[in-house]
């Protein structure tokens, strides 16, 4: 601690941490309109989903609450949407897990090793970021084809590990360069190697971070679409928004709308659910108390 | 120099700590060479799938922006003759400078709205959990499907938007959205605005969770306003994060494709096709592949000068290993 | 570049070069005597026969392959669906890598941009040796036909027809067994449909869907004998300045338009929900698909309350737009002659009569008889309309008809919203002009 703080605890100011009663009712209210008007449009779209097909399509009216059915939903699963949404979950863990073990040690590296040519390594990694895929799809294809990576969830997931990089390893670095560097001299002086003192001293500064990546990762290989559509070709590893797309589409290009809003909903579940449980990652506080003197 | 004696002797950990500043190096060759191969160890796995996934392709891209590759059938090199033809292509210049205007309409707000609301969701306060998930849920649910239901919003007569407006008495509720640029181009910006201040909020509140809290209790006691301790304290600790969420910002503008694809299929005419959708056309419509591959080689050079541009201005004097001894 | 990583990348290329040479491309042994024409192609095949369709074909297609399967011992077919707007891609690029499907349904408008390659393998000696070779339907055919030889066959038919609701012509005063057969009469009935009121138009059209627009506009330029392109392949030209046949076709829209005959979101109508209204009962007539309808409309409404007729010309007259999909078998198939066996049982009178049912129709015309009549009434008059069916052959009907950037949509909009006939038709005839000169080139 700082002596300032010391000298603002014994002046016996209390800290801006928790509101006072006012400032608080202010602040519930101000967030619950903007959470409102942030969520309309998909909860409008909720709705939406619960109304049948036709009434999707006509002006919005109070008579269509009469009219709330699951049909969209249970026309969705008759057509195997779990089955792809697994696929999905499948290959996005894949994604996640990969981007987060290989951006992590990445990171570390850029972060904490010096060696000839870092910097241009890096600046190639995070140069992906800049390409945009579509342009790559035909010679990606031939390539992951002669690598017998298409039509293969495995080679889907590696190549969207690949896109997740710049941001993950970005993310990464930054968190290693964050970390006060006596905190691994300490981890050396206690004799940790160097994979010790980053699983056991630094992981829990590490974790935000990772946690970030994973739900970055996890994130685009969930809602990504033209690479699954270029590198899958048989329909029983399609994900889900390929497969959303097929039973969504009828002939000369009509859309079921229904349909469309049930299967966002199918889909944004998962997310939401992944992003609140790695929520009480980013809520510790990174370097209160860890480094002494 | 200092040698640090006291631990146990372990091949990984530098066992001297350089007590002069960065710039020095350190002698002991050995050493150096050891962090060296555990650094390029620790970075191959992520070196190999770029190079396979994007180096690669990417070369052999440029092979194919330099010929007339057909869908299907022989082609042959043509050389350079892809590129004079996109500089004298109206429909390629302007769909750069739509893309060029779209970005530019749109990361200011992206921007400014992702700190306000990490600003408002930081403190932990009750309630804060749940503000930071609504924030972030347009992001969660992905552009291509919330351009689907934007969509249907934005028909005239039987959408939302129209119904709203018109119940307001703002706008006819006959206003046929899509098929008007100025129209168009406005409600795609509040909509891509909405979408990705989300990531913006995560990013920047990630970094404004690592100031620590002393820095603010002495600017407080200096006296300090709401403004001044951002303007001093937060900004500046958060340069690394505001690079990160602008560079995606500006890539994502950039690359712009679905949202313009759904909704517009950029049009009436040409006028909302952004650069991506100009490929893809050319590409899978016309099926040009050399023709769009050169205007793809074209993009990612523009991309990368600005996002260069953007790291230079943006960068971090720190961004190498710190100096040792100093904190921040 | 430090040297693991080096070496991590030779490796990659190593593989690579060593996984095309040790390729795929098609090295197993296919049977030498089983060739397109001889006696024992498309009999007694065996194995795995790759299909892919177009998710467009979904209902037929599974039917269809599930059908085969369960009648089949020795052979089965797998199916694939292959996705909206990625048809022609993915089985373009599975040919470039040496591993194409041993039949795929195409889309036939794409159906040029492969045959002249030698991509599909010519199936003109095995076709000759079809019982009902001449019945096939000529569109299908002709788009399949490079330099004479044929190296596809039709598969399913995805026809335009004029939509009508036989109610709203009883109510309306009009006789709802007595379709318009002209333009004028089409105009005169949904004027007095029109008035009717209460939400209900006399006609609709999916004023922002070029591609709705191509397939159901055209047609009645066709029934006049006039075309907008002529000539063959690589030597092709713009016949649209001075088309009179164009210019009553824009004209009538146009009306239709200006006369507020349409509903006023029919504006902005790319494709999503064309159709709804008139499935909903609120519009007397509607250009359109059979399938189209087929599928949104309940049987109960298809029996009683609408009914189709062929799409007319100005003065009379019919045609079709010959939509749908091509079968063709890749030169680098695996297993042509199974693909031949699952074609030539796709063909067979009892397949094709499940069709209308499954929204499609058959692409043998020589299955209009009284009794298909009796079973099918709608699909009957898309059934006819068959043999007088056309679809342009080319290498730019997606670039010029099926995007709004094409100069078919740009010549609509500027003619029908800003009532610049003599401009649309320059902008027609350069904008196709130089979409050809290009091809050619």
């Amino acid at each position: 601690m700082t002596s300032a703080s010391a000298a603002l605890r014994a002046a016996g100011r209390p800290r801006a941490r928790q509101p006072r009663r006012a400032g608080l009712a202010v602040y519930l209210i101000a967030g619950t309109v903007a959470s409102v008007l942030f969520v309309l449009p998909l909860a409008w779209g909720v709705f939406r989903s619960l109304l049948p097909d036709t009434l999707v399509t006509s002006a919005p009216s109070s008579a269509d609450v009469h009219h709330v059915t699951f049909a969209n939903y249970t026309g969705l699963i008759g057509g195997g949407i779990l089955h792809y949404a697994l696929n999905s979950l499948l290959v996005a863990a894949m994604t996640a897990a990969a981007t987060a073990v290989v951006a992590t040690l990445a990171g570390y590296g850029f972060a904490r090793f010096r060696f000839r040519g870092s910097g241009l390594v890096f600046a190639l990694v995070i140069a992906t970021l800049m390409v945009p895929f579509q342009a790559l799809l035909t010679p990606l294809f031939l390539e992951m084809h002669t690598l017998r990576l298409t039509n293969s969830l495995l080679g889907l997931a590696l190549f969207y590990t690949t896109f997740n990089l710049p941001f993950g390893v970005f993310v990464m670095r930054n968190t290693f360069l964050q970390i006060p560097w006596e905190l691994s001299e300490q981890a050396a002086v206690d004799g940790a190697g160097a994979g010790r003192t980053l699983v056991s001293v630094l992981r829990p500064l590490v974790v935000p971070g990772i946690a970030t990546t994973v739900l970055y990762a996890f994130l685009f290989s969930w809602t990504e679409f033209v690479g699954a559509l270029t590198f899958l070709t048989s329909n029983d590893l399609y994900t889900l928004p390929l497969a959303l797309l097929n039973m969504e589409y009828g002939s000369v290009g009509q859309v079921n709308f229904g349909y469309l809003e049930a299967g966002a909903v199918i889909a944004m579940i998962p997310c939401v659910v992944l992003y609140v449980l790695l929520q009480r990652y980013y809520i510790r506080g990174l370097t209160s108390g860890v480094v002494k003197g | 120099m200092i040698v640090d004696e006291s631990g146990p002797r372990d091949n990984t950990v530098p066992r001297v700590r350089p007590a002069r500043p960065r710039g020095t190096l350190v002698r002991g060759g050995s050493l150096r060479a050891r962090r060296a191969r555990t650094g390029i160890a620790l970075v191959s796995p992520a070196f190999a799938l770029v190079a396979v996934f994007v180096l690669f392709p990417l070369a052999f891209a440029v092979y194919i922006s330099l010929t007339d590759w057909p869908l299907i059938g022989p082609y042959h090199f043509t050389g350079g003759r892809n590129y004079t033809e996109l500089i004298h292509d109206p429909v390629f210049l302007h769909s750069v400078l739509f893309t060029l205007l779209y970005t530019a309409i749109v990361t200011g707000p992206i921007l400014v709205l992702g700190y306000a609301m990490a600003v408002f969701v930081r403190a932990n306060w009750p309630g804060s959990v749940v503000f930071r998930t609504v924030f972030f849920l347009p992001f969660i649910v992905g552009l291509a499907t919330e351009s689907f239901m934007l969509l249907l919003e934005l028909q005239p007569d039987s959408g939302a938007i129209d119904a709203v407006l018109g119940k307001l008495g703002l706008a006819s509720s006959s206003t046929a959205w899509t098929v008007h640029y100025g129209l168009a181009l406005g409600a795609i910006c509040v909509f891509v605005v909405w979408f990705a201040s989300g990531l913006t909020m995560m990013i920047l509140m990630g970094g404004m969770q690592g100031v620590p809290g002393e820095l603010y209790e002495a600017a407080d006691v200096d006296g300090a306003t709401w403004w001044q301790k951002e303007r001093r304290i937060t900004i500046p600790m958060l340069r690394r994060n505001i690079a990160l969420s602008l560079i995606i910002s500006v890539i994502g503008s950039f690359l712009a494709f679905n949202q313009f694809f759904i909704l517009t299929e950029g049009g009436p005419g040409t006028s909302t096709e952004p650069i991506v959708m100009w490929i893809y056309q050319e590409a899978f419509v016309a099926y040009h592949l050399g023709y769009a591959t050169a205007g793809a080689i074209a993009l990612v050079i523009v991309v990368g000068i600005i996002s260069a541009a953007q790291f230079y201005l943006l960068r971090d004097d720190a961004d190498a290993p710190r100096r040792a001894g100093r904190r921040r | 570049m430090n040297r693991r990583t080096l070496a991590l990348l030779s490796a990659a290329a190593l593989l690579s070069a060593a996984a095309a040479g040790c390729s795929s491309s098609g090295s197993s042994p296919a049977a030498v005597a089983a060739s397109p024409g001889s006696a024992n192609f498309g009999v007694n095949a065996t194995g795995t026969v790759q299909f892919w369709a177009r998710t467009v074909s979904k209902t037929l297609a599974q039917k269809l392959v599930s059908e085969f399967n369960a009648t089949h011992s020795n052979l089965k077919v797998k199916l694939t669906l292959t996705s909206i707007n990625d048809d022609t891609t993915s089985l373009a690029t599975s040919i470039r890598a040496g591993d194409p499907p041993d039949v795929v349904g195409l889309n036939d408008i794409d159906m040029p941009t492969f045959t002249r390659n030698g991509s599909f393998l010519n199936l003109t000696k095995a076709i000759a040796l079809l019982p009902y070779e001449k019945y096939l339907s000529p569109g299908h055919i002709g788009l399949a036909t490079y330099n004479g030889q044929e190296y596809g066959v039709p598969y399913w038919a995805d026809l335009s027809v004029l939509w009508y609701n036989k109610q709203l012509f009883s109510q309306a005063g009009l006789n709802p067994n007595d379709p318009p057969t002209t333009y004028a009469q089409i105009l005169s009935d949904a004027q007095a449909i029109n008035k009717l009121g209460n939400g209900i138009h006399g006609f609709t059209f999916a004023g922002d869907c070029e591609g709705c627009l191509g397939f159901t506009v055209q047609p009645g330029i066709w029934a006049s004998g006039s075309y907008l392109t002529s000539g063959p392949i690589g030597n092709q030209t713009a016949t649209i300045s001075g088309n009179q046949a164009l210019v009553q076709a824009l004209t009538l829209y146009r009306d239709m338009w200006t006369e507020k005959l349409v509903p006023d979101n029919d504006r902005t109508d790319d494709g999503p929900t064309w159709g709804q209204d008139f499935v909903a009962g609120k519009i007397g007539i509607m250009p359109g698909g059979y399938g189209q309808i087929e599928n949104l409309a309940t049987p109960a409404e298809l029996a009683t309350e609408f009914a189709d007729a062929p799409l007319p010309g100005a003065d009379g007259g019919y045609s079709t737009f010959d939509g749908g999909d091509d079968f063709a078998i890749p030169a680098a198939a695996k297993n042509p002659s199974g693909a031949w066996e699952f074609i030539t049982w796709v063909l067979q009178t009892q397949q094709q009569e499940q069709y209308p049912d499954l929204g499609a129709t058959p692409i043998r015309t020589d299955l209009l008889t009284p009794s298909y009549s009796a079973a099918h009434p709608l699909d009957a008059v898309a059934l006819k309309a068959l043999g007088h069916g056309y679809a342009p052959v080319g290498l730019i009907y997606n670039q010029a008809f099926n995007v709004p950037q094409g100069p078919w949509f740009q010549m609509f909009t500027t003619a029908v919203y800003d009532g610049n006939m003599s401009l649309a038709l320059q902008q027609g005839q350069s904008g196709f002009t130089q979409l050809l000169q290009q091809a050619a080139s």
